[in-house]
Parts: structure tokens; sequence; C-alpha cells
């Protein structure tokens, strides 16, 4: 399902215009998006927990060079389905 | 790290942002959460905006042993939800790291690597270079029987020789005229290797293109390896105009070998090159991935004097291009 399709969809269902659910969409997302970089997770009922991980920096093996190379650390956003969820797509 | 935020603490907080009522948000969130629900049971992926993708992935059935009684259990397979950050989140999270690259660290080289000699220094013939960077263990299996064969060609004649030398002496006791055959005798085991060398040879010769043909399948039944075509393009350039293009009724010449492709001489891969060479300058303007392949493959036999005869009509930037790619063609 694609990002228009769930905008048209929501716009039916809660009988709002799709560019007022657009723009609470952004916004929702965009609190999220700050939460995570603040190192907290983020869960919703039914879906499951966002949380974001650091990677640090480390070795790692380039074939394309055929050396060894130092990877910067970096931050990764993990998502650990909810129990709902894992049970229904069993 | 292990801070959560609680539904109903975001719920409050982009109500705030918003400026729209609580439950409004609160059916927002419940509403696309059914909405990907749906999504992935129909089409298996949802896309949220500004968010990432949501996608269904199998999980293979796998063999698993129970931890406490050692038992083993087939675990089935199923599907999980994965989740994949879109790219502006993830650049967005990471803005503190982006300046940094990952770098090269010198001196530190693969282990397999290490035991396979620099190609520069030591020129052995390109079919043992390629099985010891290919597969190191297995090249002594394939030396064993080339110095078995080298053995058997030393001392093949010598039996003769010695016979030959045994009966010198009772003959020149005998007769004095019979020396004079002796000398005959030994003059056969140097044309010996001669007749050797041309067994191995691989005959030339003319042939007429039949339908169906290409310069690979020539190359094919005349030296049993398809990959030597370049070796009869280069000595029929007024006739093939094309590499391609082969028409029915061209005659052809086809170059001799000195040795079995496998083996090859210095003239012959000297000739070989050439050909190369030529099938490049053929490529170069139609189809440059092409040329470049081939113009590689010609460095690759190590052949500078060649590449410095054709040196005027090769372009410079070509070959710096060719000298970063590393490996090595499937070609012995």
């Amino acid at each position: 399902m694609t990002n228009s399709e769930i905008i048209k969809n929501l716009s039916l269902h809660l009988g709002k215009s799709q560019v007022e659910i657009k723009r609470l969409l952004k916004s929702s997302t965009k609190i999220i998006r700050d939460t995570l970089d603040e190192d907290i997770g983020v869960t919703i009922p039914g879906l499951g927990t966002f949380r974001s991980n650091l990677k640090k920096k480390r070795k790692s093996f380039n074939p394309y060079h055929n050396k060894f190379m130092l990877l910067p650390p970096k931050r990764i956003i993990r998502f650990h389905p909810g129990s709902s969820i894992k049970n229904e797509f069993k | 790290m292990n801070k959560k935020i609680t539904f109903s603490n975001l719920v409050d907080k982009i109500a705030e942002e918003t400026g729209a009522s609580k439950k409004l948000i609160h059916d927002l969130l419940t509403e696309t959460v059914h909405l990907t629900r749906e999504g992935l049971n129909r089409d298996g992926y949802v896309n949220l905006g500004g968010l990432g993708r949501f996608r269904l992935k199998w999980k293979k059935a796998r063999s698993g042993r129970n931890p406490q009684t050692g038992e083993k259990i087939e675990i089935p397979g199923r599907s999980s939800v994965n989740f994949k950050a879109e790219a502006n989140l993830r650049e967005y999270i990471n803005r503190k790291y982006s300046h940094l690259q990952s770098e090269i660290i010198e001196g530190e080289i693969e282990p397999k690597n290490t035991p396979s000699p620099p190609v520069s220094k030591t020129p052995p013939p390109p079919e043992i270079q390629e099985e010891e960077k290919k597969r190191f263990v297995w090249w002594p299996w394939l030396a064993l029987p080339l110095i078995i064969i080298i053995l058997a060609i030393i001392f093949w004649p010598s039996p003769k020789v010695s016979e030959t030398e045994i009966k010198e002496p009772v003959i020149s006791e005998k007769v004095e005229q019979d020396i004079q055959i002796p000398p005959e005798e030994t003059e056969q085991p140097e044309t010996k290797p001669v007749i050797e060398e041309i067994k191995y040879e691989m005959p030339g010769g003319q042939h007429t293109v039949k339908p169906g043909e290409k310069l690979w399948t020539i190359s094919l039944d005349f030296y049993n390896q398809g990959d030597l075509w370049p070796n009869i393009y280069r000595m029929n350039l007024n006739v093939i105009r094309n590499p391609d293009l082969l028409l029915i009724g061209n005659e052809i010449i086809i170059p001799s070998l000195q040795s079995k492709p496998g083996n090859l001489t210095q003239k012959d891969i000297e000739d070989i090159a050439e050909g190369f060479i030529e099938v490049y300058l053929a490529y170069k303007k139609s189809d440059k991935r092409k040329a470049l392949y081939y113009l590689w493959v010609a460095k690759k036999w190590n052949v500078n004097e060649i590449i410095d005869k054709y040196s005027d009509r090769i372009d410079e930037t070509d070959l710096k291009l060719v000298d970063k790619i590393k490996g090595y063609p499937n070609i012995k």
C-alpha cells in the first residue's frame, strides 16, 4: 500500500480533507523522528517499537579494494514488531 | 537508551504541535496502524511517508536444538514484519556523523591473497599463474603430471643413446669403417625434439566460411579453444571488417601456433596479444566496454613490446583505465 492510498483512506475514515491529513501525518512523523533522534524509543500499540541504536566504528573487509576498511560509527533505526502483529502474520 | 515514550505522551505532543484535538490524533494514529496491517495483508508492503517502508519477509524453516534437552527441533518457516527507514530519516539521524567517511587500512591484506606472488616479478606461463591465483591448493596436482611429462621427454631418448654408446666400442673393435655410422646415429636424438615440437603445433591453413560459423567456432575447430579467435582476426584484417560479422564464402587464413593453447610459447603469446589489440582497435569506436575488455586481456599477457608498437593507436586514458582493473581473464 502506498502513502497516497493511506492518505486517501484516512481522509475517508476521519472525514477530513487530504491536505489536512497530510499536514497532520507530516508533523507526527516529524515528532517521531525528533524523539528517535534523542535516543528515545517510540511505541505504537498494534504496530511495534521503533528504536535508534548506535553502531560503533568497526573494521570490515572490502572485497572491491581487497583491503580492510575502517567504517565510521552510525545510527540505525530498528523496528521490533509488536506481539499482536507478530501473531497475525505468522 | 532504554527510555521510551508512551503512546499518550506522543499523542499529546503531536496535538500540541499541530493544534488539533487529542482525539483526532489518537484516531489518526490508530487508523494508520489499521491501514498498515491491511496493506501488509493485501500487498505485503506498506510505504509510510517520512518514516519508511514495512515489508513482510519470509523466514525459511530451519533445524534447531532445544537448549535444555539438546533435542533436535524443526523450526517451521514464518513471515515477519521488516522495516527499513527512509533515506531522509537515516540522513537526519546520522547528521552528526555525516562528515566521516570509511578509510582504507593500509598494510592489512586478506590472508588468502598473501601467498600468491606478485604479477610483475616472475612471468611463469599464464596457465600456472592463473591457477595460483584462483585456487592455490590445486596447482601442485597440476604441476605433477607436467613434471612427469618433462622427465619422460628428457629420459626417453637416453636409453637409445646409451645402446648406441654400448654398441660403438663393439663395432670399433671389429671394423674401423663402421665408426662413421655412430655420428649419424647421435644426430637422431637432436632431431627428435624437433619432431615433438611439430606434434604440439596447432596446424593452420585456409578456411572458407560456412553458414552459421563465427570466429569463435572456427577457433574452436582449429585450436580447440574459442578464446583465441583474435589470433585469426589479426591475420585477416583486410577480409573481416567487423569481428562480429563474417560473410559466407570468405577465405580466411588461419595462422599456426608453435605450441598448444595452455602452454603457449613467447612468440605465440605475442601474436595473440597483437590479435587482441587489433580487436580493441576495431571495437574502439563502436563499443567502448568491449574494447576495454580486449585491451585489458592483451595487457595481461605481459607483452610490453607489442603495446609499445601500437602505442600511437592506443589511447593513453584507456591504458590507465585498464591498469586499475584487477583479476584475471578466463583465457589460458
